[in-house]
C-alpha cells in the first residue's frame, strides 16, 4: 500500500483533475443551456464523467473500484464537495449510495458483479426510491420478483434504467432493483425546482425486479444507503453554500455605497462573521459525520442525522442572507445564486427534512439513555 | 515502552475507580475540595495531561486529555481549576513566561497550589482592552501599581493574578502596556465580591493602591504587555469556545457539568412529547456541531490552514449553542422553571455572560471580519495616538 503521504497526493491530483474538467465541461453556463434544454441529465456527458472516476471510490477493487486513500468515503465526500461548490449536475450522490448498497456484504452475492461496471461505466444509471414514498409489495414471478405499487419523488426516476426499492412480501422485507425498461413500470417526470436535478413518480404494475437482500439483511443495507446518501448530500451543500458566501464576501469589498466599501460597515461585517462561522460549522459537522460513518463508529445514526438537520437549515440561512447582502441582482435569474439555492432546497426537503432528522436525534438520544 | 491510548484509558479507569469518589453533576463548587482533588489528581500523574514534564505536567496529547475527560465523567472533579487558571493562566505562561516563571507557578498551579485570576478588565471597560488606565510605576527596586480592575472571575478565591496595566503614557495604546504576575492577598490590595444577577458569587472588584512589586513580577517584556495579553487573548477564546486541550474533567466542548436537557426532558415526564424532543434535538445537535467545529478548527490551526485569529469562531459558536441550550431550557421548564426556583430560569438570567465574558461576541465578530476575512479595520480615534492624549469615557 502507497505511504499516506502518497495517497494523499493522489487525491489531490484526482480533486485537482475533478475541478478543471467541471469547471471547463461543467460550468454554470452549460448548467443553464441543459436547464433551457429541459435536459436533466445529458448520457453522453455522464459516460465522460464516469472515466474520472466519481462512480468507483467506493466500490472494491475487485470489482474494478477502488478508493485513492483507503478511507473511500472521505475520498468521495471531497469530491462532491467540488461538485456542489462548482454546482455540477448528475446523478451522484444517490449512484454512489445505491452501489454502496449493492456492494455491502449482505447483499445477494452474484447482484453486485452484474450491475457494477455498467452502472460505474455510465452505460446504465441507477437510483434510489426513499422509503417513506415508497409502497411497493413483492411477490415471485416465473422470473425473478414481480412488483405493484408506487414510489413517488424518485431522484433521477426518470432517467435511471435500474431503480432500487425497499418492499415487502407477505413474509419478510425485501431490497429489490426494478427494471424500469421492463414493461409494467410507469413513470411520470414531476417538476423539480432544480431541473439539473429531476425527479419522478413510478407506478409500478407487475414490474420486474432483482432481489438484492430479504430479511434480516435489508435494514443494515438500507441504513448504510441513506447514510450514505446523506453524508454526500450534506457534502455537496456545504460546498454549495461555501461558493454562494464566497460570491457574496467578494462582492462586499467591490461594491460601495457612501463612497466606501460595504465590507466597512460594522453592522454588514458582523453578519458576514456570523456567516462566516455557521458555514465553518456547517462543514464541520458534514466531515465529522462522514468520518463516523467512514469508520463505522457507534454514533455514526448521531452524527449524520445532526449533520443532515444543521446543514438543511444553516445551508438555506446562509444563501439567503448571502441573497440579501448581494442585493438586488441576488433576485436575477442572471446570477447564479438561485443555481445553488434551488439544490440546497431540494437537499434540505429530501430524505428527512430537519425537523424529522432532529427527532431522530431525540429518539437515539433518549433510546440510549433509557438503555444505559 | 511508551503507552498506547488504549492502555492510557485503561489506566486512567482504574486509577479513577480506585482514588476518586463518583459524582455526575456540579453542586455548589468548593474550592478547598477542588485544591484537594487536583492534588490528588497531581499525585495519581492525572493533572496537566498537556503541559511538559519539566513543568509539573504530563507531556501528553490533546488526544489524552480527551480520553481522560471521557473516563471522568462520572467523577468528582475540580472543573472550575479550568478556568482560567489551567486553560488560560497557565498556557500564557508556557508561551510568555521566563525560566524561573514557568519552573515557580506551573508545577505549583498544575498541583491545585496556586490558582490564578485575570486582572483585565477595568471600571472604564473591558472590550477596549489595550485601554486599560490602571498604571504601574517604576521604582529603585521594582514597580508601584494603582488603579482598579472589574468583573474578575474567582479573584476572591485565587492566589495570584495577571494584571494587565499601563506603563507609558506617551506612546499609542498597544506600546505602553506590561503584564504583570501579582500575588493577590498583600498590602494595598482590596477585594470586593461582586453579586451576579442570579445571586452567584462569579466575580469581584479590585483596587490597588499603591501595590509593590518586584521586578521579577514583569510577564514577558517590559511595554511588551499586549503581545502577552494577545497569547492570553486566544487562550481564552480557545477555552471559552470549549476547544482547550487543557482542559480537563469535562465534556468535550463544555466549560461546565450542569444538568442536561435530557435529565430535564426525563425528569418533567415528557420524554414522549413530539415538541419536547424537537427542542432537545434543537439543542443537542447544536453540541454535536460545537464539538465538530472545534475539532476541526484546532486541527486546521495545527496545520496551519487558518490564523489564530480563527479561534473567535468557536468563541461565536460557543456562544449560541449554549444560549440555545438555555433556551431551550426554559421553554421545557415551563411554568415551574420560574415559580419553583428553576435552575434553568437562573441559568437563563445569567444567559448574556455567555457571549461576554472571555470577550464579548461583538469583538469576536470584529476580530472574524478583519483578521480573518480581511475587511477594512474599524476606525478608532485613538490610533498612532499616545495614550494620554485619548479621550475617555465620562464615567472613567
Ligand atoms: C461571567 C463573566 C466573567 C468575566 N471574567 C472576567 C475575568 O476573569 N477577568 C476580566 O478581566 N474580565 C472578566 N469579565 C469581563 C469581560 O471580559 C467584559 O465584560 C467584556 O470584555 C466586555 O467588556 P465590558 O463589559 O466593559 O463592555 P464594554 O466594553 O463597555 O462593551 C459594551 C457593549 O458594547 C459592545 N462593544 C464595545 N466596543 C465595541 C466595538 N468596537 N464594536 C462593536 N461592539 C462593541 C460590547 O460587545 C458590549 O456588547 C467577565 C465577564 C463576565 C460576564
Amino acid at each position: 500500500m502507497a505511504s499516506a503521504t502518497a495517497r494523499s497526493t493522489e487525491l489531490r491530483m484526482f480533486l485537482d483533475t475533478t475541478r478543471k474538467f467541471a469547471e471547463a465541461q461543467a460550468s454554470t453556463t452549460q448548467l443553464r443551456t441543459w436547464w433551457r434544454e429541459g435536459q436533466g441529465l445529458d448520457r453522453p456527458w455522464w459516460r465522460q464523467v464516469t472515466e474520472l472516476g466519481w462512480t468507483s471510490l467506493l466500490v472494491p477493487e475487485e470489482h474494478g473500484g477502488g478508493s485513492l486513500t483507503g478511507e473511500a468515503l472521505l475520498d468521495l465526500f471531497a469530491l462532491t464537495e467540488i461538485l456542489g461548490e462548482l454546482a455540477v449536475p448528475g446523478p451522484t450522490n444517490v449512484l454512489n449510495s445505491v452501489l454502496a448498497a449493492l456492494v455491502h456484504p449482505k447483499a445477494q452475492p452474484g447482484v453486485d458483479v452484474r450491475w457494477l461496471s455498467e452502472l460505474m461505466a455510465g452505460e446504465r444509471v441507477a437510483t434510489w426510491a426513499h422509503p417513506p414514498a415508497t409502497s411497493l409489495s413483492a411477490q415471485p414471478g416465473r422470473d425473478g420478483l414481480l412488483l405493484n405499487g408506487t414510489a413517488l419523488a424518485v431522484e433521477f426516476g426518470a432517467h435511471a434504467d435500474l431503480v432500487l426499492v425497499r418492499a415487502a412480501t407477505q413474509e419478510r422485507p425485501v431490497l429489490v432493483l426494478i427494471d424500469t425498461h421492463a414493461p409494467g413500470v410507469t413513470v411520470r417526470p414531476t417538476q423539480s425546482i432544480d431541473p439539473a436535478r429531476p425527479f419522478a413518480d413510478l407506478a409500478v404494475n407487475d414490474g420486474r425486479g432483482t432481489l438484492v437482500a430479504q430479511g434480516p439483511d435489508v435494514e443494515p443495507i438500507v441504513a448504510r444507503l441513506q447514510q450514505v446518501l446523506n453524508v454526500l448530500q450534506v457534502a455537496e451543500t456545504v460546498g454549495g453554500s461555501g461558493r454562494v458566501l464566497d460570491l457574496a464576501t467578494q462582492w462586499a469589498f467591490e461594491r460601495y455605497s457612501f463612497g466606501r466599501p460595504l465590507a466597512s460597515y460594522q453592522a454588514l461585517k458582523h453578519r458576514y462573521a456570523d456567516l462566516a462561522t455557521h458555514q465553518h460549522a456547517a462543514r464541520a459537522i458534514a466531515l465529522r459525520a462522514a468520518r463516523a460513518v467512514q469508520d463505522t463508529e457507534a454514533d455514526a445514526a448521531l452524527l449524520v442525522s445532526a449533520a443532515k438537520s444543521y446543514v438543511g437549515e444553516v445551508s438555506l440561512e446562509i444563501m439567503q442572507d448571502c441573497a440579501q447582502l448581494l442585493g438586488g441582482l441576488s433576485q436575477t435569474m442572471e446570477h447564479d445564486l438561485h443555481l445553488y439555492l434551488r439544490r440546497a432546497m431540494l437537499a434540505r426537503q429530501t430524505y428527512g427534512t430537519p425537523y424529522e432528522h432532529r427527532q431522530v436525534v431525540a429518539s437515539l438520544l433518549l433510546d440510549r439513555e433509557a438503555a444505559a | 515502552m511508551s503507552e498506547n491510548l488504549e492502555q492510557f484509558r485503561l489506566r486512567a479507569r482504574e486509577w479513577l475507580a480506585a482514588n476518586l469518589p463518583k459524582a455526575s453533576t456540579e453542586g455548589e463548587f468548593d474550592w478547598d475540595r477542588g485544591r484537594q482533588l487536583q492534588r490528588q489528581l497531581y499525585e495519581g500523574g492525572f493533572a496537566g495531561l498537556c503541559y511538559p514534564r519539566e513543568y509539573g505536567g504530563q507531556g501528553l496529547t490533546p488526544q489524552h486529555q480527551r480520553v481522560f475527560n471521557e473516563e471522568a465523567l462520572d467523577y468528582e472533579m475540580p472543573v472550575r481549576l479550568n478556568f482560567p487558571t489551567l486553560t488560560i493562566c497557565g498556557p500564557t505562561l508556557l508561551d510568555t513566561g521566563s525560566e524561573e516563571q514557568k519552573k515557580e507557578f506551573l508545577p505549583a498551579a498544575i498541583a491545585g497550589e496556586l490558582l490564578f485570576c485575570q486582572f483585565l478588565s477595568e471600571p472604564s471597560g473591558g472590550s477596549d482592552l489595550a485601554g486599560v488606565l490602571t498604571r504601574a510605576e517604576r521604582t529603585a527596586d521594582g514597580w508601584l501599581l494603582n488603579g482598579a480592575k472589574t468583573w474578575s472571575s474567582s479573584a476572591d478565591t485565587a492566589d495570584w493574578a495577571m494584571v494587565l496595566a499601563r506603563t507609558d503614557w506617551d506612546v499609542p495604546k498597544h506600546q505602553g502596556l506590561t503584564m504583570f504576575l501579582m500575588r493577590i492577598r498583600q498590602p494595598g490590595v482590596q477585594v470586593n465580591p461582586i453579586q451576579m444577577l442570579n445571586g452567584s458569587h462569579e466575580f469581584c472588584e479590585e483596587f490597588f493602591d499603591d501595590v509593590r512589586l518586584p521586578s521579577s513580577a514583569v510577564l514577558g517584556e517590559v511595554n511588551g504587555g499586549w503581545a502577552v495579553a494577545t497569547r492570553l487573548l486566544y487562550h481564552e477564546r480557545a477555552a471559552v469556545g470549549g476547544a482547550s486541550p487543557f482542559v480537563s474533567g469535562v465534556r468535550q466542548g463544555q466549560m461546565t457539568r450542569d444538568g442536561t436537557l435530557t435529565d430535564l426532558v426525563r425528569e418533567s415526564g415528557q420524554a414522549d412529547s413530539e415538541r419536547a424532543r424537537d427542542l432537545l434535538a434543537r439543542s443537542e445537535v447544536l453540541h454535536l456541531v460545537h464539538s465538530a467545529l472545534a475539532e476541526d478548527l484546532t486541527q486546521r490551526l495545527v496545520d496551519g490552514e487558518l490564523p489564530d485569529a480563527a479561534m473567535s469562531y468557536i468563541r461565536l459558536f460557543h456562544a449560541e449553542a449554549q444560549q440555545a441550550e438555555i433556551d431551550c431550557g426554559l421553554e421545557l421548564a415551563g411554568p415551574a422553571g420560574v415559580t419553583d426556583s428553576g435552575s434553568w430560569a437562573l441559568r437563563y438570567l445569567g444567559r448574556q455572560g455567555l457571549s461576554l465574558g472571555g470577550g464579548s461576541t461583538e469583538m469576536a465578530r470584529n476580530v472574524i471580519a478583519e483578521r480573518v476575512l480581511g475587511m477594512p479595520r474599524e476606525a478608532s480615534a485613538d490610533k498612532g495616538v499616545p495614550f494620554r492624549q485619548v479621550r475617555q469615557g465620562p464615567t472613567s
